[in-house]
């Protein structure tokens, strides 16, 4: 499998005040194409910076980025958001979604800023929200759905635009079991479809759907269950 | 992400909150009406004066004794009072200054017109039999002072439509003799009804041979002399004549000044244009102060929709997608509220003559064009910061944003 992501020493601090506080301190990391991995910690581990600088909601400080192959250093706003946009389909804990617009609205976003027609994006939309079960709410907003149904509308509108990565953070944190345990049976489709996938999350439940599993303390990887496991670590 | 997208998006945010966008868009109805509605009040000013003076006759000249400058700049007092105009100068300059083809003398007095029990104090005109043409009057009933009148210095009087009325009523008035000053009068005609113009009752005048003015007034000095040159583009020609003609009668001393119509309506016009200006100004404040109204609102939109900027940013909206979209909004405001004001004010400037027929409007289609254009930069002037703002927003912080 080729390498979808690959981190060499790299690092992330904040500077508050007088102090400089490292969220990411050296983190070297290989992840393949199809894999599914969870990324644990306690909170202040580092684990949502990595996942940001990950996701390219944020730049690193030091070190070196390679993803799907390219070395990605000295990107303006404008590159990230390109990125984000075609090849990272976020998920997160509060949903995130626009609390005004229709589910499908919501699921045609990404599209609307790649200047894909509304007939096609809409079309597409309708496919994608049919695939995750809401083919009767597409017109509903999200007040009018429940937590696991808006989760739903957030996976599909995170796979909208066909990306490389899907990533989840904390996806089951605000739903009840059930809800929660529907959420992680569609991410596990996902990845059976050949989606790769990093899910954040202190739960162990949620990171025992995830194939690997890395832990944080300190901004630095002190477990990394590929290794243990003996799988390769070669680019 | 293309300008159709954009305004889309900022016509559903706009809509979301009518009650905000509407009162936010009645600060730049009230600028945008306020330009027009005063604007064209001072170009119905402009125009109308324009209508009067010119309706006087446009290549009229006053000649008036001793010497002042139309064109302004300091006069000592006694500068003036050298020489008088007479009867014989006008003669000299109709003889002898080619390009004119009317000079007229006015000798202005007041006083009191009576017949029978009734009077009326009113202005009295001594003049020429070519006074009619000059300022574009006419006799209705009977004949104006004739040639023969001035030489023989007849006591003969035609009477504005104001006099006649009050002195006569309806009664046949041609032959009636009026006293002026204690002298008999006979009626000879009535003038055609003519209105005020700037303000001045042209009816409410009588005219009488200048001859028989200057004996009743027992002066030989002229008021002023009117003088037309023959067209209007031999205008500067005939002013110089009429100088040449008169400073020879004058001992070579230029002690009159001629004051021409064209200089009188371009003072006027100047006048108006900056009156027209400061009204247009004012206005433009309150339209300046609509755009701050916009910029606060847009302060606050972005400030309320953070979250919503963190989740566009996420799916991949660039900084130049969230500046337009919130730009849009701010001009979509302006535009909207630019036009209606448009029509409110072109509405108000349009019925006040309908109510207030003193008050003349004018919309003229540059302030309209201006106010659209000036309403349309106070949006994107005043949209702009709030726009970077939203742009600038780090997207991890947006979506933390509560």
């Amino acid at each position: 499998m080729p390498t979808l992501i690959e981190m060499e020493g790299v690092s992330k601090v904040y500077r508050t005040g007088q102090v400089d506080v490292a969220a990411l301190a050296g983190i070297t990391l290989s992840v393949e194409t199809g894999e599914y991995m969870a990324i644990m910690g306690a909170s202040g581990s580092g684990k949502s910076t990595l996942m940001n600088v990950i996701g390219f909601l944020d730049r690193p400080t030091d070190g070196v980025y390679r993803f799907a192959g390219r070395e990605v250093e000295n990107l303006s706003d404008d590159d990230l958001a390109a990125i984000r946009g075609r090849r990272i389909g976020f998920v997160f804990q509060t949903f995130q979604l626009l609390p005004r617009a229709t589910a499908l609205e919501n699921v045609e976003l990404p599209l609307v800023y790649q200047s894909v027609s509304r007939a096609e994006r809409r079309a597409h939309a309708m496919d994608i929200l049919t695939q995750v079960g809401l083919a009767d709410r597409m017109f509903h907003t999200p007040m009018e759905l429940s937590g696991g149904q808006q989760q739903r509308v957030a996976i599909a509108r995170a796979l909208v635009t066909r990306p490389l990565l899907l990533l989840a953070d904390e996806p089951t944190g605000n739903l009840d079991s059930r809800s929660g345990a529907e959420i992680m049976a569609l991410i596990d489709r996902l990845h059976a479809e050949g989606l790769t996938i990093l899910v954040v999350t202190h739960d162990a439940a949620v990171a025992g759907h995830a194939r690997r599993r890395i832990v944080l303390r300190d901004g630095q990887i002190v477990e990394d269950t590929r290794e243990r496991v003996g799988e390769s670590v070669n680019r | 992400m293309n300008a159709l997208e954009s305004s889309r998006i900022a016509v559903v945010a706009l809509r979301a909150n009518p009650g905000r966008s509407a009162l936010t868009m009645l600060g730049v109805i009230i600028g945008v009406a306020a330009v027009i509605l005063l604007v064209s009040i001072g170009e119905g000013a402009r125009a109308y004066i324009e209508k009067e003076l010119t309706g006087i006759g446009t290549n009229l000249l006053a000649i008036q004794p001793g010497k002042t400058s139309t064109a302004g700049g300091f006069h000592p007092p006694a500068a003036g009072s050298v020489h008088k105009l007479t009867y014989e100068d006008a003669k000299a300059i109709k003889r002898r200054a080619y390009a004119v083809s009317d000079a007229v003398p006015v000798v202005l007095g007041s006083g009191k017109v009576k017949f029978e029990n009734l009077s009326r104090d009113t202005i009295i005109i001594g003049t020429a039999p070519e006074f009619p043409r000059v300022r574009n009057l006419f006799v209705e009933i009977g004949d104006f002072v004739t040639q023969a009148d001035v030489d023989t210095k007849s006591k003969v009087v035609v009477l504005g439509r104001t006099v006649y009325r009050e002195l006569f009523g309806d009664r046949p008035a041609l032959g009636a003799r009026v006293t002026i000053a204690d002298a008999k009068f006979r009626v000879v005609g009535i003038m055609q009804a003519k209105g005020m113009t700037l303000g001045f009752d042209i009816d409410d005048i009588v005219f009488i041979p200048a001859t028989a003015a200057m004996e009743l007034y027992d002066t030989d000095a002229l008021h002023e002399i009117l003088a037309a040159a023959g067209r209007a583009e031999e205008t500067d020609l005939a002013i110089r004549q009429i100088k040449e003609v008169l400073m020879k009668r004058h001992a070579g001393k230029e002690d009159f000044t001629i004051i021409t119509q064209r200089a009188m309506m371009s003072t006027m016009d100047t006048i108006l244009t900056i009156l027209t200006g400061v009204l247009g100004g004012i206005a433009g404040i309150s339209l300046v102060v609509g755009g701050i109204g916009i910029m606060n609102i847009m302060l606050v939109s972005v400030k309320e929709r953070t979250r919503e900027i963190g989740i566009r940013k996420a799916v991949g909206a660039r900084r130049i997608d969230i500046l337009q979209q919130f730009l849009f909004e701010a001009v979509i405001l302006s535009l909207i509220g630019g036009i209606i004001g448009i029509v409110v004010g072109g509405g108000i400037a349009y019925s006040i003559p309908l109510f207030y027929s003193a008050i003349p409007t004018r919309v003229s289609l540059w302030s309209v064009t201006l106010a659209f254009f000036f309403s349309v930069a106070v949006g994107v002037f005043f949209g702009v910061e709030p726009a970077r703002r939203a742009a600038r927003l780090d997207p991890i912080e947006a979506l933390r944003y509560e």
